[in-house]
């Protein structure tokens, strides 16, 4: 009996805790079909003009543009020195190694606010003004910890001799990294890419002291509900946002098994295979 | 190297085997990791077609041995030659030997025929051959038809042949495989054993086989060496290594250890060897006797083993088949005292306690090659 109801319990919990989680983004999504452009309760009427508003708003698509590029350069960049760093710290014993590991993650551990105002200091000390490439330096500190580690607990996960096993079946060179190693990072790669690129996307802290005039579009987002305007086009650009965020994220747990959408998390992806 | 009469079916043998250039050649091998020698000076010869064991405990220096001969390793010093060729600082993939890994190593994006055909496509063999050659590389191995499969789909006996097929495929000068059936049950193990000792015939390659499995080394090889820290202890075919050790050591890897002290001659006797006397009963001519004491009788089901204290010190285990007239438990009970005899051609002399710490040169010059006579009272 005591068991059935500690299930029922447990359940109820859990329920709860979800509601927490995910009711004020469900309402936010509904607002976006209101069709009037005060937020008041029952609302008006349902309308998709919101969305045709915002898309055609200069301002939210030039904000969009410049997330946009900004994630996808942050990314890239996080690909070439994550996927880098992690080969390094994987296959070489070196003085330092572990120092090395773990400054590399240390960036996802440190408050944006550190980070941003750290990194603007160090613009203004280097006299670089604030632009894209900025932004994109921003992003990348944390980017490059999600590609590092998705790849390096790949790395630890494939057994070391199935590389040696080619070897000795008479591969070498990129005839062995093209058929062997990379197939088999390939998964880790994506989903850390696509990780990195979510998060990017939707960051607000970092970005605002390494952003300068422009606006990403979380920061306009973040300006529109400090003034108090266009707020049916900011539950628009929500939506839109919460699209292009979870889609990469969903797809990065199914690619790596649940284990890689934990933020930073060094228990990484599962491979198949004996 | 000379491809003659290679084709899909397999190496072209006679003309092979009867080569006297061995398979692999070591000598003064040394390989250290730190302050431990894990190879400490090692000269072999495998010659072409032999089914060679490396056996020894973990630790020994066997699995260094093979990753030296694969080149994973490179020694410190020494030379490696494979059909004659000197390979020691030749990368893995210049090496014409193939690795059966111990967690089998396979890649597990590729299907099995995939997996199999991997070393045919480093070396460019066209399409339709390598599919060909593949099956029937799985043929040998009696895996038909799974080719498609991924190798999570196989079992863990399964994954052992196609490991096998994927090696084999590119019929190397030397196949080393490295504790390949640890993995397995005990039954599947048996069944390999026999597997792994049919296919070698048919295909003919040299094998050098690792185990830490005395039982394994002993049914399978053509040749066994056994390693104790990084040397080789004994070398021989498993009659030899089994009936004559020639250490401490041996004795005691192999099969159960009776080492005895006899006027200052140290020997061995295997337990089987040892006949155990009921009363009034006749030792075979030419034996050895002593009394000793029962301390335990253990029935083991086909063989009923008593463990003795002899008159003449030293302790002692025999073993006695359960015949239809030596029933367990017919020769008296625990504290009860027997005689004990054994036919001194059965007695092997061996070397000091362990190498190293051993003896003296002339200690060490009969070692245990021959039997030995020792004082002791005789019938005749």
């Amino acid at each position: 009996m005591e068991g059935r109801l500690a299930r029922i319990g447990l359940r109820i919990w859990v329920g709860g805790v979800l509601l927490f989680l995910f009711v004020p983004i469900g309402i936010i999504c509904f607002y976006a079909f209101n069709s009037s452009n005060v937020q008041s309760w029952p609302i008006h009427g349902l309308s998709v003009k919101w969305f045709s508003v915002a898309w055609h708003d200069p301002q939210v698509r030039a904000a969009f543009l410049l997330s946009l590029r900004a994630a996808i350069f942050a990314t890239v960049v996080a690909l070439l020195l994550g996927s880098a760093a992690a080969f390094g710290v994987h296959r070489f014993r070196f003085f330092g190694r572990e120092a090395v590991s773990l400054l590399l993650v240390l960036p996802l551990s440190l408050p944006g606010i550190i980070t941003g105002i750290a990194l603007n200091s160090a613009f203004n000390f280097a006299g670089i003004g604030l632009s894209l490439l900025t932004i994109i330096i921003g992003h990348a500190t944390f980017c490059i910890v999600v590609v590092y580690n998705n790849v390096l607990a790949r790395l630890r996960r494939v057994s070391g001799s199935v590389n040696e096993a080619a070897a000795d079946l008479g591969a070498h060179g990129l005839f062995l990294f093209r058929t062997v190693t990379l197939p088999m990072l390939s998964t880790a790669v994506i989903s850390g890419a696509l990780l990195a690129f979510a998060l990017s996307f939707d960051e607000v802290i970092v970005t605002t002291f390494t952003a300068g005039a422009q606006n990403t579009l979380p920061l306009w987002v973040f300006g529109a509900i400090r003034l108090g305007q266009d707020l049916p086009e900011v539950n628009v650009v929500v939506v839109g946002v919460l699209l292009l965020t979870v889609v990469p994220v969903i797809a990065a747990a199914r690619l790596t098994g649940g284990g890689g959408i934990t933020r930073g998390s060094a228990a990484g992806p599962r491979i198949s295979g004996g | 190297m000379g491809m003659q009469n290679q084709g899909p079916a397999g190496r072209g043998t006679t003309a092979w085997r009867q080569d006297r250039v061995p398979a692999v050649r070591l000598a003064g091998l040394r390989k250290s990791f730190g302050q431990l020698a894990a190879v400490d000076g090692v000269d072999l010869e495998v010659p072409q077609g032999e089914f060679f064991t490396m056996l020894g405990p973990s630790g020994s220096g066997k699995t260094t041995m093979l990753r030296l001969i694969a080149g994973f390793e490179q020694p410190d010093s020494g030379v490696i030659e494979l059909a004659g060729a000197d390979v020691t600082r030749k990368p893995p993939y210049s090496r014409d030997v193939n690795t059966v890994f111990q967690d089998y190593a396979l890649f597990p994006h590729m299907s099995v025929l995939e997996n199999v055909e991997y070393g045919l496509r480093v070396r460019r063999v066209p399409r339709a051959e390598r599919r060909s050659r593949a099956n029937a590389a799985l043929e040998i191995v009696r895996l038909p038809g799974l080719g498609g499969r991924k190798p999570v789909q196989l079992s863990g006996g399964q994954r052992q042949r196609v490991a096998l097929a994927r090696a084999i495929v590119n019929e190397p000068e030397v196949l080393l495989l490295d504790e390949p059936l640890g993995a397995l049950d005990a039954k599947l193990r048996q069944e390999m054993q026999l597997e792994l000792k049919r296919i070698q015939r048919e295909v003919g390659i040299t094998f050098i086989y690792v185990t830490h499995d005395q039982e394994e080394a002993l049914t399978m090889s053509d040749r066994l060496a056994v390693f104790d820290r990084g040397q080789i202890e004994q070398l021989g075919t498993p009659v030899q290594v089994y009936e004559q050790p020639a250490t401490d050591f041996v004795a005691g890897f192999i099969g159960i250890s009776n080492v005895l002290e006899r006027g200052g001659r140290r020997f061995t006797i295997r337990p089987e060897k040892i006949c155990l006397l009921a009363d009034g009963e006749q030792p075979p001519t030419g034996s050895h006797i002593e009394q000793g004491r029962i301390d335990d009788v253990i029935y083991l089901g086909s063989a009923t083993r008593y463990q003795l204290t002899l008159s003449g010190g030293g302790q002692l285990t025999a073993v006695r088949q359960n015949t239809q007239d030596a029933v367990a438990g017919t020769l008296g009970a625990a504290g009860q005292t027997i005689g004990v005899a054994w036919r001194e051609d059965q007695a092997y002399e061996i070397a000091g306690r362990r190498r190293g710490a051993a003896a003296s040169a002339d200690d060490l010059a009969p070692a245990g090659q021959r039997p030995v006579r020792h004082e002791g009272r005789e019938r005749g």
